[in-house]
């Protein structure tokens, strides 16, 4: 794999193996519900409790994870606990940790705005609903959350 | 912004599965850095 490529399948697998908590949000998120939207990255929301911070850094330390703009560093429990970015390099692609979102919401917030989606046979992850993360892009209201703001909308409107 | 929508696109993709949708991504990805690591090279040979 070279870098820069991405495998959410992979980085998934690694995450539920550890038993982590997390919520697939972004591209992977809108991507996932069926719009046409391309991405770089797997952003995640992890709930950010003791028991959760130790599964997830675990399963990081597994991803090789380090930060995109200082790889010497690596994460810890005092960055996971935090409700900012964590913009990573893994050894299977480019990955967000994120504590919160665009309206301030964090896992515990959000879990129950989510739905499971089997990204591969036995793999099931969760993931925020086509309503709930259409509300957060409308929030963040970013130039390139327009595209995907209609095919939610679109989505939303078929599922009826 | 729906009259925008390819909805021809989207009846395809909602009829792969969530592995296939995110199969493809990852194939998007690695065409781009190849095209982009492609470009780089051909630009240093020009300059």
């Amino acid at each position: 794999m070279s870098a820069g490529d991405l495998s959410v399948g992979s980085i998934f697998k690694i995450l539920v193996e550890h038993q982590v908590n997390f919520l697939v949000v972004g591209g992977v998120n809108a991507l996932l519900l069926g719009a046409p939207v391309m991405t770089f990255d797997l952003d995640v929301v992890h709930e950010r409790t003791n028991d959760n911070i130790e599964r997830l850094l675990a399963a990081l330390a597994v991803l090789d994870a380090k930060y995109r703009q200082r790889q010497e560093l690596r994460p810890n429990a005092t960055h996971l606990v935090g409700i900012g970015p964590q913009l990573l390099a893994t050894k299977h692609g480019p990955l967000d940790v994120l504590g919160t979102i665009g309206s301030g919401r964090g896992y515990a917030e959000l879990v129950a705005y989510s739905q499971d989606v089997e990204a591969e046979p036995g793999l099931v992850v969760k993931m925020l609903t086509a309503e709930a993360l259409l509300e957060e892009k409308l929030v963040m209201r970013r130039t390139k959350d327009l595209t995907s703001i209609a095919w939610l909308q679109e989505i939303i409107r078929r599922q009826g | 912004m729906r009259d925008e929508l390819d909805l021809t696109l989207l009846d395809w993709i909602l009829k792969l599965s969530p592995q296939e949708r995110l199969t493809m991504n990852d194939t998007y990805v690695r065409e781009m850095l190849q095209m982009r690591a492609g470009v780089k090279a051909l630009s240093a040979k020009t300059s």
